[in-house]
């Protein structure tokens, strides 16, 4: 998957080319509103990553010359997010927006979602290592054991085994296990991953569920 | 919007020159029209009683050529006085005596007062009657006349007079007035003095109402109690970017120090990993507090735009309470959901902020303590309280609670980033559902904070 960034600050430019590229991806990065509409015309791209505030030509001029010829998915990153503004980018044509400041992990999330194109079906049986989580009949096993958990619980779960490999952030995990679209800073989220963690991977000796410091909570198998 | 570029002074002065001119004329004209009709009053009386002198020397005379051989005893009555005319003629016009050639101002007939116009263009007072002369009874005319050129020109010195008496008076009050009206608005004047030394830095001037006269007391109490609000909003906007610099230092200081201290020397790739990720959670404490920073900005403004709906208050409590079970579990407290009604509100705000109350709640109340989240409908609006035991407010800190960035605790613990911002977040959510907030607080019993929904 091939993705442009274009953005003039030279820090945020290099470290958003180089996280995609970690993630994956094939990064191209311009500092300007000119060469962004030029490479994004000529060149072929899943995904454009847009600044608003460019030199030579603001992110909206630069959305609203390529869509006359380009349909290339838009994700605007913007520093103002007073209603006005992003109203005025989804309208200029932009799929999606994100406020500066953003967690780098919500942008992966964010991107993934405009390139998978359509939703995404649901899984209905989820496999991580040994565990094991059968969705429609909310079943959760490890090594064949059955495991208890509470509606909380699984949903918790379901949330971290679907982005299995993703970090989540503690404001994304309150957003989607609860509804809770703040970032509030109890530790509401971390009482409940423990609590998790006690039954999912306390008595076992691999352990599934790992804490990334300062970032949140990933579920995976690691060696 | 400058209606008129006049100056009150300069706009009461020409009001009172005007008046001053207008009764001085009015009187003068009246006075002259007194004196004139008075003068002319006083001139019939005197032509009647010549007339009847004139009468009287005729009875006395024994025939009308008697008239004009001596004219002289007639001639003495009407000549004591300058501008008398006389006329006498016999029955059929002919003239006996006269002490004049004129004969314009002859009325054609009748007798009794008239005024004649002479045909030199003079206005001449007539008095004709008839005479009986002496023994022979023979009837006469009698013309008697009064030229107004003395009284004329009496009448003209005495306009002069008058009309230049109420240009004086006039003037003299004009310009009476003009000071008099300078030093009576002299009190505005110095009012306006001392509004003008208010300034942004030094709003706790007050205008001296106390010594204004009655019509300026109203407008320098309307003016002071202004400045006492601008001031109570300047000074919380000082306090407020006080804060928020402190606020932000924090941080900052956490970052550049720590970030300084390990790139002095080389470290392992733990310390590094260490480094970045306590430097994220001192950015990630920026951000939040730039959030909500920007929150509260923005409902001051009104530029939160609100979706709001019908929403069981139970079951907004019961999700809310079941959110923070786990911390509260952990630190031993329970809640207790009691709710009935439907909340008019928007959902997520709703959520968060009764979320900050929960948040405080569950820090303050002891182990084995019990949260209570209750909503009661009261008339059209509802009203959500959150209940907790604990050390409770001072009732000091309860007027400031609301304020951003105050905190009853000095020592600033700044564990929590929001904490100092929570409940004004609080006051700003309720303010943009035009509801309110209230707090009542027990020392060591109950502390309950209030949402009040209008319906």
């Amino acid at each position: 998957m091939r993705l442009l960034i274009v953005e003039d600050e030279a820090k945020a430019g290099e470290y958003l080319q180089r996280g995609l590229t970690e993630a994956g991806f094939v990064v191209d990065w311009v500092n300007n509103g000119p060469d962004g509409l030029h490479v994004a015309t000529s060149q072929q791209y899943d995904l454009i990553v847009l600044d608003v505030m460019l030199p030579g030509m603001d992110g909206w001029q630069v959305v609203s010359a390529l869509r006359r010829s380009v349909d290339t998915p838009v994700l605007f990153l913007t520093a103002r997010d007073a209603l006005d503004d992003r109203i005025k980018g989804l309208e200029l044509g932009a799929d999606d927006y994100l406020v500066k400041p953003f967690a780098f992990a919500e942008l992966l999330v964010r991107i993934r979602t405009l390139l998978r194109r359509g939703p995404l079906k649901e899984v209905e049986l989820i496999q991580v290592a040994d565990l094991e989580i059968d969705v429609p009949k909310r079943r959760v096993t490890r090594g064949g054991q059955r495991i208890d958990l509470t509606a909380k619980e699984f949903a918790l779960l379901h949330l971290l085994a679907r982005r299995a490999g993703q970090v989540l952030s503690r404001p994304d995990i309150a957003s989607q296990v609860w509804d809770m679209n703040f970032d509030s800073d109890t530790n509401v989220v971390d009482v409940a991953v423990r609590r998790l963690r006690a039954k999912l991977d306390e008595p076992y000796s691999v352990k599934l569920i790992h804490t990334v410091r300062s970032m949140g909570y990933v579920l995976e198998a690691r060696e | 919007m400058r209606k008129s570029s006049l100056s009150l002074t300069v706009q009461m002065g020409a009001l009172l020159a005007g008046l001053a001119v207008l009764v001085f004329f009015s009187v003068g004209f009246y006075l002259f029209q007194a004196l004139a009709s008075q003068l002319r009053d006083r001139d019939d009386v005197e032509l009647r009683e010549r007339l009847a002198q004139v009468q009287h020397l005729l009875e006395e005379t024994s025939n009308a050529d008697a008239i004009a051989t001596d004219p002289h005893r007639f001639l003495d009555v009407v000549e004591v006085r300058r501008g008398l005319l006389l006329v006498i003629r016999d029955s059929h016009g002919a003239d006996l005596m006269a002490n004049t050639p004129d004969r314009s101002f002859i009325p054609p007939q009748g007798s009794g007062m008239a005024n004649v116009r002479r045909a030199d263009g003079a206005e001449v007072r007539v008095l004709a009657g008839t005479g009986r002369v002496g023994k022979s009874g023979q009837q006469v005319q009698l013309i008697l006349a009064r030229s107004d050129v003395e009284r004329s020109a009496l009448l003209k010195a005495y306009q002069v007079k008058v009309l230049s008496a109420a240009v004086a008076g006039a003037l003299l009050s004009a310009t009476l007035g003009f000071f008099l009206v300078r030093h009576g608005l002299g009190k505005v004047r110095a009012l306006a003095s001392q509004a003008r030394q208010v300034t942004a830095h030094n709003l706790a001037i007050r205008l001296d109402a106390e010594s204004a006269p009655e019509e300026l007391r109203l407008l320098a109490d309307s003016f002071n109690e202004v400045l006492e609000r601008l001031q109570a909003s300047f000074d919380s906007l000082s306090q407020f970017a006080d804060d928020l610099a402190h606020d932000l230092r924090t941080p900052l200081n956490n970052m550049m120090l720590q970030t300084e201290v390990l790139l002095a020397q080389p470290r392992s790739t733990d310390d590094y990993q260490q480094l970045l990720a306590s430097n994220h959670e001192e950015a990630a404490r920026l951000a939040r507090m730039v959030e909500s920073i920007l929150f509260l900005a923005r409902a001051d403004h009104d530029q939160v735009s609100l979706s709001t709906e019908s929403l069981d208050a139970k079951e907004e409590l019961e999700r809310i309470a079941e959110y923070f079970e786990g911390p509260a579990s952990d630190v031993g407290v329970r809640f207790s959901v009691a709710a009935t009604g439907h909340v008019t509100a928007d959902p997520q705000l709703l959520r968060r902020a009764v979320s900050n109350l929960v948040a405080n709640a569950v820090r303050y109340t002891p182990p084995e303590g019990g949260i209570m989240l209750e909503a009661n409908v009261e008339g059209p609006a509802v009203a959500i309280s959150v209940t907790n035991p604990g050390p409770g407010i001072d009732a000091a800190d309860l007027p400031r609670i609301f304020d951003r960035f105050y905190r009853s605790d000095k020592a600033r613990s700044s564990k929590s980033s929001s904490a100092g911002l929570g409940l004004a977040i609080v006051k700003s959510i309720m303010a943009l559902h035009r509801g309110q907030v209230t707090v009542h607080s027990v020392p060591h019993g109950l502390t309950r904070f209030t949402l009040i929904f209008p319906g």
